[in-house]
């Protein structure tokens, strides 16, 4: 029988600064040091961690058809992230996984795709757009809403600023208040998503950020015509096991680690504690 | 102690205008149990008890966080009503000597008390009873109604041992009395003082066998009035200061920082030791420290609401140059 | 599978013939009965009194080694290969039933090794429940004082000796490595037992009808009911370490200067810590939550996912909790409340 507590060896090939200030974040490219893939979809997740000081449970924020590595954009905010932080490339961190459903991402081949992330809330949603974007001809529409506190508090900047370059994206910066240099939309992101306005038809909407954003995006596109079966957004919560049997990241009767973190909106709407 | 009178006050306490609710005692769901009560109607007071089974220590609720909704008309009251016997009330006055919540938020109601029963030794003495069972103190003995039996017992066979050492039965601090004052018994060490005199490897041994059995459910700790703290040192995880893996060399850290954090502050009420679901003896632990604080600083926590403990206060004075 | 009789004098040389196996048994302890590996049968106690240990120690226990490693990597797992197999002794019916409900937990689509090897090399032998305590209230749940479910074999005392149940394959292998010491049950023991199980069933006095509780549950998440009985309950955990259907754990790293180890440790809900996330975040602030959820947990989610309650109406958590949150007395109120 495997042992799914023993965590793999990950080296740090490459470590990006997105965001600076009093909540950091980073992106760490790592590879796994038995060479294996992990094969995950979109929107699965990993036990990050260090020997010593415990594990945390990080979207997966690059796409399986991007090989040979893994990327976690991870905000410092306790232990782990804040000895993850420390790290410096060519150090090694432990990872196990993929774990969690993931989108059902080949159920929405030929459909328009709409993705509204809040801060880090990105990180799960950037393997959908790398993904859609390495198999183009497959899906439909690609819109990206995507806002933050300040501008420096935007995640993968220079690759969301390349992506408006291209005709076959579209992408919808925002921040929460005006800055000199700032020319897009200066607002929340459930602001900004009604003046968007995507269309419901034949569309898919993905949310992921801060809890009450999220709560917020939903009520706007429920607005926009959207139906519970077309939203989808990815929770999380505290974890330890990862696999559904420690028994603390529960909502309802459904684990986040397990029976999530994606949900759609018609299964949240039912669970108490949402 | 009159109960209709016990009633009475709490009616007058609930009918104040600053008075959110009352924390009093009423029976338990089954035989020897009782519940803690909180009381805002009149209604409510009917259920309000007082007998030798009342062994909880209410003080408790004023520092967990939980937030009792409340009437309409009392949403601007301040204060919150509590029984209070003698070591209640010591815990009481420790608590506002730390600041740990201000005077001016309690209406103390103090009863004199004549020590509690042990449920352990009630319930080993009586197995198996679920039906309601009432106890009342007569002429030093116990009559014990379950049901429509009648039993008889020694008053000493089933108090509580901090009862039988008790000094302070009567409250330090009080806004309304009630109830007779009750001779305190004499000041008693001797079983620490036996203690003490064993040999170090005895102790140590004692003290390992019963921390092996230790399953680190902190009912101690949550049970003492006097173990309030938002974030309790010894659940910290960033950082980590005990283990919370249970072998025997963690559970002592948390026992032995535990009794020191209360060194000084302690005021015997015993409610931890009734609290273990292990059985261990923790007020031997604690009663040490007792008697080590009033041997050498001549002080007894919780008589006033001023002084400070010992052990937590630091003079430039002191003879070491740190807190430690 | 048939039925046997041991002689009680005669109870030792069994556990002692079976040497080749772990031994964990009810042991008294002062005025505690726990539940451990024993080196002398001699200690076994059968007095079920005070049991706050619980036989699902014996394949989950509170601290478990996940691996160690050094500065350079893993370098030890616990290989379950080595472990000897186990006879857990005297384990109450409604205990027994509690394996059954953890066993789909750690099963699944992701097995869990470590309880997983535990639970196949053990074989449960019960010792039927002859003084129900005051809050025992297995037959509310679907169990009996003398049910033979989740063991392998069950003890019964009569008098000067034991009446013997083999349930299962498992069971019948003890019995055939120790047969000297068995004899028939004849049918006068066998109406003993019967007389003894029917007694023992009508001595239990709290009872409580559980159906409709998960519907109810499901329509009064919101009610103000939930604070009120939360106020009592002063957030240890107790109700939760000597619950024997519980198994929420944690998993710590305990490093020291040149090496360090992962441990499996259990955790309680009722802790405020429990569900904290670190940015401060706590989805479940207070007791109320908590009790709630304890509560949703073992009387809906659990019957959601697995199709039966979490509990086995054992009333350690009624008994033990100091300031008498009673399961009971909130079961009925919810059931109660329109």
């Amino acid at each position: 029988m495997k042992n799914p507590y023993l965590p793999e060896i990950a080296k740090i090939m490459d470590i990006r600064d997105e965001a600076l200030g009093g909540r950091p974040i980073k992106t760490f490219k790592v590879v796994l040091s038995n060479g294996h893939e992990f094969n995950h979809k979109p929107g699965q997740c990993a036990m990050v961690g260090i020997l010593g000081i415990g594990e945390s449970m990080i979207s997966i924020a690059s796409s399986p058809t991007q090989k040979g590595y893994l990327e976690f954009s991870i905000m410092k905010m306790g232990k782990v992230t804040s000895a993850l932080h420390a790290c410096e490339v060519g150090d090694t961190i432990t990872v196990r996984g993929p774990y969690g459903n993931g989108f059902p991402i080949d159920d929405w081949k030929g459909k328009n795709i709409v993705t509204i992330g809040g801060g880090i809330g990105q990180a799960p949603l950037r393997p959908i757009l790398q993904y859609i974007l390495d198999n183009r001809n497959d899906f439909g529409q690609l819109d990206i809403i995507y806002g933050a506190r300040t501008s420096n508090d935007l995640c993968f900047k220079n690759e969301l600023l390349e992506l408006e370059k291209r005709k076959d994206a579209r992408v919808h910066l925002s921040i929460d208040v005006g800055e000199p240099d700032w020319t897009q939309f200066v607002g929340f992101v459930p602001t900004n998503l009604l003046q968007v306005k995507p269309s419901p038809e034949n569309t898919i909407a993905i949310t992921c950020g801060p809890v009450v954003m999220i709560k917020y995006v939903i009520k706007n596109l429920l607005e926009l015509g959207f139906s519970d079966e077309q939203i989808f957004t990815t929770l999380e919560n505290r974890m330890k096991c990862g696999i559904g049997k420690c028994g603390r990241c529960n909502v309802g009767n459904l684990y986040v680690c397990k029976d999530g973190p994606v949900f759609t909106y018609a299964t949240l709407k039912n669970l108490p504690e949402f | 102690m009159n109960i209709q009178k016990l009633r009475d006050e709490a009616i007058r306490a609930i009918g104040r205008k600053d008075v959110k609710y009352l924390i009093g005692y009423q029976r338990g769901s089954y035989g020897f149990r009782v519940s803690p009560a909180f009381i805002q109607t009149k209604e409510d007071v009917d259920r309000l008890i007082f007998s030798p089974l009342c062994h909880l220590s209410l003080t408790k609720y004023l520092t967990l966080e939980e937030i009792i909704p409340v009437s309409e008309e009392k949403q601007k009251a301040s204060k919150i009503a509590i029984f209070a016997r003698g070591c209640d009330s010591r815990a009481l006055n420790q608590v506002i000597a730390e600041k740990g919540i201000p005077r001016d938020k309690l209406f103390i109601i103090g009863i004199p008390c004549e020590g509690v029963i042990d449920r352990k030794k009630i319930e080993a003495r009586f197995p198996h009873v679920t039906d309601p069972a009432d106890v009342i103190e007569e002429n030093g003995k116990y009559i014990i109604t379950i049901g429509d039996q009648s039993h008889e017992i020694q008053k000493e066979e089933l108090l509580a041992d901090t009862c039988k050492v008790c000094q302070y039965p009567n409250p330090f601090i009080y806004d309304k009395l009630v109830g007779d004052k009750v001779a305190p018994r004499p000041a008693n060490y001797d079983d620490i003082k036996s203690w003490e005199e064993k040999p170090l490897e005895e102790k140590l041994d004692f003290w390992l066998d019963q921390f092996d059995r230790c399953i680190r459910c902190y009912a101690c700790k949550n049970a003492c009035p006097l173990c309030y703290s938002l974030v309790c040192i010894l659940d910290r995880l960033n950082p980590q200061w005990v283990k919370r893996s249970n072998d025997t060399s963690e559970n002592l850290m948390f026992h032995i920082s535990r009794a020191f954090h209360l060194a000084g502050r302690c005021i015997s009420c015993g409610e931890c030791e009734r609290a273990c679901p292990m059985d261990i003896p923790l007020m031997k632990l604690n009663r040490k420290l007792e008697k080590d604080v009033k041997d050498l600083f001549s002080y007894e926590s919780g008589k006033d609401s001023e002084s400070k403990s010992p052990m937590t206060t630091f003079h430039v004075e002191d003879r070491e140059d740190f807190i430690l | 599978m048939g039925t046997l009789i041991l002689q009680k004098d005669k109870l030792k040389d069994f556990l002692s013939s079976l040497d080749e196996y772990t031994l964990w048994a009810p042991v008294q302890k002062d005025t505690i009965t726990l539940f451990e590996v024993i080196k002398d049968p001699k200690n076994v106690s059968l007095d079920l009194k005070h049991q706050a240990k619980i036989p699902k120690e014996a394949v989950f226990p509170q601290t478990e080694l996940l691996f160690s490693f050094d500065k350079d990597g893993i370098i030890k797992k616990t290989d379950s290969r080595e472990m000897k197999e186990s006879i857990v002794f005297g384990i109450r019916p409604c205990d027994a039933r509690s394996f059954l409900i953890l066993d789909p937990v750690f099963e699944g689509a992701i097995p869990d090794p470590y309880y997983l090897s535990r639970r196949n090399k053990a074989i449960l032998v019960g010792l039927t429940c002859t003084e129900p305590f005051s809050n025992c209230f297995c037959t509310s749940l679907g169990g009996n004082p003398f049910s033979q479910k989740g063991l392998d074999l069950i003890f019964t005392e009569l008098n000067g000796k034991f009446y013997v149940e083999v349930v299962t394959e498992k069971g019948k292998k003890i019995i055939d490595k120790t047969s000297s010491l068995f004899t028939a049950a004849s049918t006068e023991d066998t109406k003993q037992r019967e007389e003894l199980a029917q007694a023992s069933e009508s001595k239990i006095k709290r009872q409580i009808n559980l159906n409709g509780i998960p519907e109810k549950l499901a329509m009064i998440f919101e009610h103000p009911f939930w604070k009120q009985i939360a106020t009592k309950c002063i957030g240890c955990g107790i109700c939760t370490y000597t619950c024997p259907t519980c198994y929420c754990f944690d998993i710590q790293d305990e490093p020291t200067l040149r090496k360090g180890r992962r441990v499996r440790i259990w955790d309680s809900c009722m802790f405020g810590e429990y569900t904290l996330h670190a940015s401060g975040h706590n989805p479940r602030p207070t007791r109320a939550e908590r009790l709630k959820n304890r509560i949703y947990h073992k009387f809906k989610f659990n019957v959601d996912n697995f199709g039966v309650p979490g509990c086995v109406g054992c009333g350690r958590c009624i008994s033990l909790c100091p300031f008498n949150v009673d399961l009971i007395e909130s079961l009925s109120a919810i059931k109660s409340i329109e």
